[in-house]
C-alpha cells in the first residue's frame, strides 16, 4: 500500500468512527460508544503507519514541510482526545473533534498540499527544529480539544439556560472544567515547544533567539491570549461563556500562527 | 506627599486589571506589527501606505518593536508583575511562617473539610498510626505536646504554591536577559573569501577562513554550507573548527554562524570569444578580470570590462541593476575604445548570445565563461544576556508545571486523650485542586478508622 492509499482509508475509517461518536451522542447505546472508539484506534493505526512510512522514506522525521505537520498534528490530536476520552469519559465531544479531524484531513488530501518529499534546507537540518516543530503540535492538539469543548460549551450552556433538554450528556460545567484542564496541559507543552525550543532553534540557526519576525510575534500573541484565558479565570474567577470566547480566540490565532502568517505575511519562516 | 505617591503607585501596579488590560494592549499593537513590514527603508513606507507613511513614521511603527510606545507597555508590563508578585509572596510567605500548629476553636470552625471521631484503644499507638498515615501520603509533618494532647500539621506541595510567581519572576528574568543583550551584545555580518583572515569586530582576536564548501543533493539543492574556521589570538591558532547552518562556533562568548554565501563578482575573472560579426570566424579567446581591458590584435582597439553583474535586470526607470547575486543572467558591460574614442558600450549575455545592441561593431563578443572568488558569509554575535534567559526559560516550565500540577495541601490533626478513647479532630484545605484533595482526605480519614 502506497502512503497516498493510507491516508485515503484513515480518512475513510476516521468518518465512519465520526458518523458512529454522532450516533452515540444522540442515542447513548454504549454498543455504538464503544465501537466509536475501537474505529478510531483503528483509524489511528493506519495513520501512525503512514507516518512511518513516510519518516523512512523521507529519512527524517515528519515535521519539514506543511503536508508532513499537518499529518502529524491530525495525528496527535486524535491521540490526544483518546487520551481526554479515557480521562474524563468524555464521549460527546468526539464527534465535533472528529469534524476538524475531517477537516484537516481533507485539506492534507487536497491538491492545495503538496505531498513531495523535498529535501532539508540547511537551516532544517536540526534536532531542535524537530523538537521545536513536534512539541509545538503537541501543545496545539489539546488547545484544539479545549477549542471543541469551549464551542460545546456554548452550544450546552444555551439549552440549559432555555431550559431545553440537551442530547449531548456533558453538563457546561464539565465541558468548562475540561476545558480548563486542557488548556493548562497545552499552554505548558505549547509554552515548552513553540516558545523555548522556538528560541533555542533560533539561536542556533540565526545567533539570535527572538527577532520579531512575524510567526515568532504571532506565537507569542496566541500565549498572551492564553495567559489572558489563566488569569481571568483564576485571579478574577471569569468562568463559562466569557472564558470560552477566550479559548474559541486563542486557537484562532494558534490556526493562523500556522497557517495565515505563511500565506498572509512573509518572513523567516515562511518556508515551513 | 511622597509616601503618597508611592502608595498609589504601588496600588496603580498591584491590579490584576492593569495587567488584564495590557496583556490586550500588548496584543493589539503586536498585530499591527505583523501587518506593517518592519524596518524597512522610509521611502518604501511613503510609496505604500501614502499620506499614512506619516503617521507610521511618527508613532514609528516601522520599527514598532523597538519603539518608544513598545517599550513603555512593556516596562508597564513589568512594573505590574514585580508589585502583583510582591504583594502575593508577602502573604504566602506569612502563611508558611506563622501557620500554627494548634488552632482555636474559631479557626476549626472554618474549615471546609473536617472530621471529628473517637477511636478506642492506646493513645500512642493512635500517634504512630497518624504519623504513618500522613507520612504514606507524603506530608512532611510537624508536632507538640501539650500536657494529655498531642498537635500535627502536616504539609505538602508548597512548591504549587509559588508556581506561578515563579513563572512571572523568570519573565521578568528573560526580558532582564534581552536587556543584556541589548546593551551588551552586538550582531555583525562579515564576508570573508577562502583563506582571508579579518580582525573580529570589537574584539582582540582575528578569523581566518581556511576552506569553504557548498554540499548538495542529489539534485542539485544545496544541502549544506561549510567553513572551516580558525580564532587566532596573539599570533596563536586557539581553535579550528567546521561549522554549518545550526552548528556556530564559539570562542570566547562569541560565536560564529555560518549564514549566507556568494561571489565576489567585482573581482570575477571572465572568457570571452571574439568573433568577426559577418563570418562567425573566432578572431581570439581572452581571460579578462572585470576592470581590466584587453586588445584585439594588430587592430589597436581596445576593450575594457567595464562591468559585471550575475543576474542582469532592468528597472522600471530604465537603471540596470543585478537582482540577487546568483549567477542567474550574467551580464558583462563592454566598452570599446579606439585611439582614446569610445566606439561602444555594450552588454554581453552569456544566456543569449546574439542579442545585438550595437550594430555599429565590427566584432561579436560572447561571453562564454566566468567565475569569481567564493566568500562565505559569517554572522558574528555575542549575547552576554543570553544565559539569563536561558534560565528563565527553565523555570518558567519549573513555574507553570508547579502551579498546574503541585497543589499546596495542609492538614491538621488534634489528638485529646480521655479515659478509653481518643477524641481526633482533622481539618484540611487545599489551594485549588478541591475534587482530589477531597477524595486524598477521606482516604486518610478512613485510614486512621480502619480497625475500629
Ligand atoms: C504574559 C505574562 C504572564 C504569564 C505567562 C503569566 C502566567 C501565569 C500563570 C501560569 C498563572 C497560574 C495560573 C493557574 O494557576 O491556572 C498565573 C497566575 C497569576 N498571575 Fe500571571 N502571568 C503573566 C502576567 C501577569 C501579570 C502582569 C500579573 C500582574 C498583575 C499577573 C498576576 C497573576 C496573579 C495574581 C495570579 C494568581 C495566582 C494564583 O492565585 O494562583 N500575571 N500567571
Amino acid at each position: 500500500m502506497s502512503e497516498k492509499d493510507l491516508i485515503l482509508i484513515t480518512f475513510i475509517i476516521y468518518g465512519i468512527s465520526t458518523i458512529l461518536y454522532f450516533l452515540y451522542s444522540f442515542k447513548r447505546k454504549s454498543l455504538v460508544g464503544r465501537l466509536a472508539t475501537v474505529v478510531l484506534f483503528i483509524g489511528l493505526l493506519f495513520h501512525t503507519i503512514s507516518l512511518i512510512i513516510r519518516s523512512i522514506s523521507a529519512g527524517h522525521l515528519p515535521f519539514s514541510n506543511m503536508f508532513e505537520s499537518l499529518s502529524f498534528l491530525t495525528w496527535i490530536t486524535v491521540v490526544a482526545y483518546l487520551i481526554i476520552e479515557l480521562i474524563y469519559k468524555l464521549k460527546t465531544a468526539g464527534g465535533f473533534v472528529l469534524l476538524i479531524i475531517l477537516g484537516l484531513m481533507a485539506v492534507i488530501s487536497s491538491p492545495l498540499i503538496p505531498k513531495e518529499i523535498s529535501p532539508l534546507v540547511p537551516a532544517l537540518q536540526s534536532h531542535w527544529l524537530t523538537l521545536h516543530v513536534s512539541v509545538t503540535l503537541i501543545g496545539e492538539a489539546f488547545l484544539a480539544i479545549a477549542f471543541v469543548t469551549s464551542i460545546l460549551y456554548l452550544i450546552q450552556e444555551r439549552k440549559f439556560r432555555s431550559g431545553k433538554k440537551s442530547r449531548l450528556s456533558a453538563t457546561p460545567e464539565e465541558l468548562d472544567n475540561i476545558s480548563y484542564r486542557c488548556i493548562a496541559i497545552g499552554f505548558s507543552i505549547f509554552t515548552l515547544g513553540a516558545l523555548i525550543f522556538g528560541m533555542i532553534w533560533a539561536y542556533q540557526a540565526w545567533g539570535s533567539y527572538w527577532s520579531w519576525d512575524p510567526k515568532e510575534t504571532w506565537t507569542l500573541i496566541t500565549w498572551f491570549i492564553y495567559a489572558l484565558y489563566l488569569h481571568t479565570r483564576i485571579v478574577m474567577g471569569w468562568k463559562g461563556r466569557r472564558s470560552a470566547y477566550i479559548a474559541i480566540l486563542g486557537f484562532l490565532s494558534a490556526l493562523f500562527t500556522y497557517f495565515g502568517v505563511n500565506y498572509l505575511i512573509s518572513g523567516l519562516h515562511s518556508y515551513t | 506627599m511622597k509616601k503618597n505617591f508611592f502608595r498609589s503607585f504601588w496600588k496603580f501596579f498591584s491590579s490584576i486589571n492593569l495587567a488584564i488590560i495590557l496583556i490586550i494592549v500588548i496584543v493589539i499593537v503586536s498585530i499591527i506589527g505583523t501587518l506593517i513590514p518592519q524596518q524597512l527603508p522610509e521611502t518604501e513606507y511613503i510609496h505604500k501606505y501614502g499620506a499614512f507613511s506619516k503617521i507610521i513614521i511618527f508613532l514609528n511603527l516601522n520599527n514598532l518593536y523597538h519603539s518608544f510606545l513598545f517599550i513603555f507597555l512593556i516596562t508597564f508590563f513589568s512594573l505590574n508583575i514585580v508589585v502583583c508578585t510582591i504583594n502575593r509572596l508577602i502573604p504566602s510567605f506569612k502563611i508558611l511562617s506563622s501557620s500554627r500548629i494548634i488552632l482555636n476553636e474559631e479557626e476549626k470552625k472554618n474549615f471546609p473539610l473536617k472530621y471529628e471521631f473517637k477511636l478506642k484503644g492506646d493513645f500512642k499507638e493512635k500517634i504512630s498510626k497518624i504519623i504513618d498515615v500522613l507520612k504514606k501520603h507524603n506530608y512532611k509533618l510537624k508536632s507538640v505536646e501539650k500536657g494529655e494532647n498531642i498537635y500535627f500539621y502536616a504539609q505538602k506541595g508548597i512548591l504549587g504554591r509559588f508556581g506561578a510567581d515563579i513563572v512571572h519572576l523568570s519573565i521578568l528574568l528573560i526580558l532582564i536577559g534581552g536587556i543584556i543583550g541589548g546593551i551588551k551584545g552586538y550582531k555583525e555580518h562579515v564576508t570573508i573569501l577562502e583563506g582571508g583572515t579579518i580582525k573580529v569586530p570589537h574584539e582582540n582576536f582575528y578569523l581566518r577562513v581556511d576552506d569553504f564548501t557548498t554540499e548538495y543533493y542529489p539534485t542539485g539543492h544545496v544541502k549544506d554550507w561549510k567553513s572551516t574556521l580558525t580564532i587566532i589570538e596573539n599570533g596563536e591558532e586557539k581553535i579550528t573548527k567546521t561549522i554549518e547552518v545550526n552548528h556556530p562556533l564559539t570562542y570566547k562568548g562569541v560565536r560564529f554562524y555560518q549564514s549566507s554565501y556568494g561571489w565576489d563578482w567585482r573581482r570575477a575573472l571572465l572568457t570571452i570569444n571574439v568573433k568577426e560579426r559577418d563570418s562567425q570566424n573566432l578572431v581570439t579567446r581572452v581571460k579578462v578580470r572585470v576592470g581590466e581591458k584587453f586588445s584585439i590584435p594588430n587592430k589597436g582597439l581596445d576593450i575594457y570590462a567595464e562591468a559585471f553583474v550575475p543576474d542582469f535586470v532592468i528597472g522600471e526607470g530604465g537603471q540596470i541593476f543585478s537582482r540577487s547575486n546568483q549567477p542567474n543572467n550574467p551580464a558583462v558591460l563592454l566598452e570599446g575604445r579606439e585611439n582614446n574614442k569610445i566606439k561602444f558600450h555594450i552588454w554581453i549575455f552569456a544566456k543569449f548570445p546574439d542579442t545585438h545592441f550595437s550594430s555599429q561593431m565590427d566584432y561579436k563578443f560572447e561571453l562564454i565563461d566566468f567565475e569569481a572568488p567564493e566568500y562565505t558569509g559569517i554572522q558574528i554575535t555575542k549575547d552576554p544576556g543570553v544565559i539569563f534567559v536561558w534560565i528563565g526559560c527553565t523555570l518558567v516550565m519549573l513555574g507553570l508545571l508547579s502551579s498546574f500540577y503541585i497543589f499546596h495541601r495542609r492538614i491538621w490533626v488534634s489528638l485529646k486523650k480521655s479515659r478509653d478513647f481518643t477524641l481526633v479532630w482533622i481539618g484540611g484545605t487545599s489551594k485549588k485542586g478541591r475534587n482530589q484533595f477531597e477524595k486524598e482526605f477521606k482516604r486518610i480519614v478512613d485510614k486512621l478508622k480502619q480497625g475500629e
